[in-house]
């Protein structure tokens, strides 16, 4: 069995964003960069499989994104990735999702092993959108299953039983491999990679492909159009109202019909 | 009387001994290296005080003043060992000098008789420890009773030998003033027949002749082989700061070369660690005061101990034979003695219990170290393994990634001091005070409030200070107790970096957190950042001596004082919190039966306020916070902002909210305040 995980390279979630000026997009400069945790958490489960079987053969991580995003695949590396996939481009930075999602399509369809289980993260926490995955098993006909919470492999490594949480329900899919799988948080606990690990994963081969190694996405068009970014308002400050219940009430109303113009 | 059989039995002995003693002389090579070589002066002045002296066995006064006895009956006794043994060969040796005739022999023999009732009270009392008190620190088994039985029969074989002696001379029975304990005992041997005398005579000279010599075998294989390495253990115990972890040197090199990182293996422990683990006597006084020990944990540092010893005495052939070598990573060999000790040896559980709050340190009388050990052991787990209480992830990625193992967004760091008039480094660079505020006091909602009282008062004294605002980074400190000793060291390179920077090494360092002045003040010299620092207790009660602060408000309280780990017992700063709450008119300390620097951890030091405690049977802020209680206080007050949570939710637990739980610097806050000048900056 070869396993693919897609990492995508985000803003780590308690960096402070800040917009550049006329809402071009968001000030790259100074800001931590992590992978993504929910990526992340295909990459644990792609390791943990093997650790639990004997048929996977390898597991292949891929980035897309500049130079930076390579920092993404030493940690996929480090938790026991085999080798990296880089496809090497900062324009695919501010691409849509579609379009990465071709891309990355194309540059496994170069892979002449091909692969059998594929997984990412349910969404990637930057734009908080989910689309990437669904869409890569679109352009290579795979069946998909998103949001998984429990997984299953049958021994001979042909199925798999899914289960994902649905509205007020949990759903259980059944589906043949090859598929790809996104998955949510819970499944697995992504693990804290090691020194000799993360050492070693200098060592790990990547490859590295340029726009001109993938001639197929050229067909593809962005099907969306970046317009601006702005940060969302300060939040206004609170108002405690002190006194009696009654008089606290009155208050009430009148800061909503007179400052809040609410009422 | 038998010079032949004296010469065998001296021969086997001595021999069997020096057989003994070569084959821990090996085994204790096994370890690595480690320079316990320096500052002799200081070296020999310690082993007066605790070698000689003892004093540390005085914190148990009864057993302490039974082992001063026993330990200079000894000394006395040795000089009488030999006689007996010269006197194998010629019946009247006596060393010259001390034979009966001489003024020094008499002398010599009343001492010997007073040690030898002395030792034997002694040894009562330890039996009476052991068996009647059963003291839970002790371990009831055959070995020590038999120890103590050979040196209660070693002694009594001594008198009999003089009692016989003395009843059957001419002159009959009578007191002989120096040699009190044998002319007693020879009253009612008066009655025996000359031969039964001659027997008895014979009985006492070779049982207390053969004694010693099966007790000195006996010794390498037991505790008491204390008694041989306890003064060197205290002679060799290290000298550094007791707040300063060695560094692991070179990682980056360490792991092209693939050596371990930490602990891994026995033969990875240094020879003074070898030599603590031949030392420990398993009096227990460690784990009595040990607080995982106290609450139930798994941990109990005089067990870990052993554990290590026992294991590393079982394979002592195997790692003498001299491919042991503990600086070659390997291991995975299989073979017992190169197992890993997190493997059926030390239970994982019994690493993450510790608190490192050093109570264990503090006590033993034979200054065997654990804080050091266990973290060693812990750097093994989490670097090389990857495995620990998996909470820590998040504050190991959240300083990775935000500077704070909270993962608070560090762009908020200076948030606390917003409207304060508080300059930063850069906009006050001739400061001659940097305030160095540390993580939890920077976020935290409850211990920000320290942090604004600290800095009030400083303002209110006109003391002229800066903070490093968004530039202050952790100090690593939780990284390092937890074993990520990488971590640490990316904080601590960065940190000095940053320190020397604005001109630190020239200024006053002043924390309110015990943990970051414990690392600034300890642990960034050996990354080049050598600081003045001082813990805000210590700042603030020089502020009141020097009569720039005035607590004249009244506060009419009792107030309890924890004391910090990192505070008291890693720095030395005991007085300066209580002197700081003396000082304010009305407000009486109190202080609860465990205190000062047998004061009780409150439970979150050593990286336990980032991960749950393990299993146990109460939880250690919960047991403190009811020693605290026990004083019946109206405040509870604390110097450290960890502390301070962990006694808050004591508190909570037991249904004790209506105590307030305040830092010194609150406490003096209120007493200095003048109501109406809100003086700021
Ligand atoms: S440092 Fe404290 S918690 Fe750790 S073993 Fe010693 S006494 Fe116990
Ligand atoms: S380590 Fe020290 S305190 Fe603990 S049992 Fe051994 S000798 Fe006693």
């Amino acid at each position: 069995m070869r396993i693919l995980t897609i990492v995508k390279q985000v803003p780590d979630s308690n960096a402070t964003i800040k917009v550049l000026a006329e809402g071009k997009g968001i000030d790259f400069a100074g800001l931590k960069l992590v992978a993504d945790p929910f990526d992340e958490f295909g990459i644990e489960l792609a390791v943990q499989l093997r650790e639990k079987r004997s048929d996977v053969s390898e597991i292949v991580a891929l980035t897309l994104g500049g130079e930076k995003a390579g920092e993404t695949l030493r940690i996929a590396l480090a938790m026991g990735a085999d080798v990296g996939v880089h496809i090497c481009d900062p324009k695919l930075e501010t691409k849509d999702e579609l379009f990465n999602a071709a891309v990355i399509a194309e540059a496994m369809k170069k892979d002449a092993k091909g692969f059998d289980l594929i997984l990412c993260g349910k969404h990637n926490i930057d734009l908080d959108a989910g689309a990437v995955g669904p869409a890569v098993a679109e352009f290579l006909d795979l069946p998909h299953v998103g949001a998984v919470t429990g997984l299953d492999v049958s021994a001979d490594g042909k199925h798999f039983t899914a289960r994902r949480r649905i509205e007020g329900a949990e759903e259980v899919v059944e589906c043949d491999l090859p598929a790809l799988l996104t998955i949510e948080k819970g499944l697995v606990e992504p693990r804290y990679p090691s020194l000799p690990n993360l050492m070693k994963a200098k060592k790990k081969p990547v490859t590295l492909l340029t726009a001109g190694d993938l001639p197929g996405v050229a067909e593809y068009a962005e099907t969306t159009k970046f317009v601006s970014i702005s940060a969302p308002p300060p939040k206004p400050e609170c108002k405690f109202i002190e006194g009696e219940p009654p008089q606290m009430a009155k208050e009430l109303v009148r800061l909503l019909r007179d400052e809040a113009k609410v009422l | 009387m038998g010079p032949i059989f004296m010469a065998l039995l001296l021969l086997a002995g001595w021999g069997a001994f020096a057989y003994s003693a070569s084959r821990r002389w090996k085994l204790l090579r096994v370890g690595t290296a480690d320079n316990r070589f320096d500052q002799p002066g200081r070296r020999i002045r310690e082993t007066f005080r605790y070698g000689i002296a003892q004093l540390r066995m005085r914190r148990y006064p009864l057993a302490g003043a039974a082992h001063m006895v026993i330990f200079l009956g000894f000394g006395v006794l040795l000089l009488r060992s030999l006689i007996l043994w010269g006197r194998g060969f010629d019946e009247s040796f006596s060393f010259w000098l001390f034979a009966p005739e001489q003024f020094l022999g008499k002398a010599y023999s009343f001492l010997k008789d007073l040690f030898a009732i002395l030792v034997i009270f002694g040894a009562l009392v330890f039996v009476y420890f052991r068996v009647v008190r059963r003291l839970g620190r002790l371990t009831l088994n055959a070995e020590g009773l038999i120890i103590l039985g050979i040196i209660l029969a070693m002694m009594v074989a001594d008198i009999l030998y003089d009692a016989a002696t003395i009843a059957r001379a001419s002159s009959g029975p009578g007191f002989i003033l120096y040699e009190p304990a044998g002319s007693i005992a020879a009253v009612p041997l008066g009655l025996l027949s000359d031969a039964t005398l001659v027997f008895l005579r014979h009985l006492g000279f070779w049982t207390h002749s053969a004694l010693v010599l099966i007790f000195l075998n006996l010794l390498p294989y037991s505790k008491h082989f204390h008694i041989i390495t306890g003064v060197p253990n205290v002679y060799f115990q290290s000298l550094q700061p007791p707040g300063r972890l060695p560094p692991i040197e070179d990682i980056e090199g360490k792991l092209e070369r693939e050596e371990t990182l930490g602990i891994r293996r026995i033969d990875q422990f240094s020879w003074k660690a070898i030599l603590d683990f031949y030392t420990c006597t398993e009096c227990g006084r460690c784990s009595d005061h040990c607080p995982a020990t106290k609450t139930g944990k798994k941990l109990s540092p005089k067990h870990f101990t052993l554990d290590l010893r026992d294991f590393l005495y079982r394979n002592a052939d195997a790692l003498t034979a001299g491919d042991g070598n503990g600086s070659v990573a390997g291991g995975a060999d299989g073979r017992e003695h190169h197992k890993d000790l997190v493997d059926g040896v030390i239970d994982p559980e019994v690493l993450w219990a510790c608190t490192t709050c050093r109570a264990c340190e503090e006590e033993c009388p034979v200054f065997i170290s654990y804080v050091d050990k266990i973290v060693d052991m812990r750097r093994y787990l989490v670097q090389e393994r990857s495995e620990f209480p998996p909470q820590l992830q998040s504050a190991f990625r959240g300083m990775e990634s935000n500077a704070n193992p909270w993962s608070f967004s560090p762009a908020d760091r200076a948030n606390w001091a917003d409207g304060m008039g508080i300059r930063t480094i850069a906009e006050n660079p001739d400061a001659p005070v940097l305030f160095w505020v540390g993580c939890m006091p920077s976020f935290d909602e409850r211990a920000k409030k320290i942090t604004q009282a600290t800095a009030r008062l400083m303002q209110q004294a006109g003391v002229d200070f800066a903070i490093l605002g968004t530039d202050e980074q952790c100090t690593g400190d939780p990284a390092r107790r937890a074993g990520n000793e990488f971590l640490y060291q990316m904080f601590a390179k960065a940190n000095v970096e940053v320190l020397n920077g604005v001109g630190a090494d020239k200024k006053t360092i002043v924390t309110s957190c015990p943990h970051c002045f414990n690392t600034l003040l300890n642990e960034y010299g050996d990354f080049g950042g050598h600081y003045r620092v001082v813990h805000h207790s210590t700042f603030l009660s020089q502020l009141i001596a020097d009569g720039k602060l005035r607590p004249t408000n009244p506060l009419s309280k009792k107030v309890v004082f924890h004391d910090s780990c990192y505070l008291g017992r890693y720095n030395d700063v005991y007085d300066a919190p209580r002197e700081t709450l003396a000082g304010i008119p009305g407000l009486t300390v109190l202080e609860p039966r465990q205190t000062r620097d047998r004061g009780m951890c409150c439970g979150a030091g050593g990286a336990q306020m980032f991960k749950e405690e393990e299993p146990g049977t109460q939880r250690v802020n919960i047991e403190r916070t009811q020693q605290l209680l026990e004083t019946n206080p109206e405040v509870v007050a604390s110097a450290c902002p960890f502390c301070m949570r962990m006694l808050t939710d004591g508190l909570a637990a037991k249904g004790r909210e209506d105590i307030p739980q305040l830092d010194i610097a609150e406490v003096l806050l209120e007493a200095v305040q003048v109501p109406q000048s809100h003086a700021g900056a």
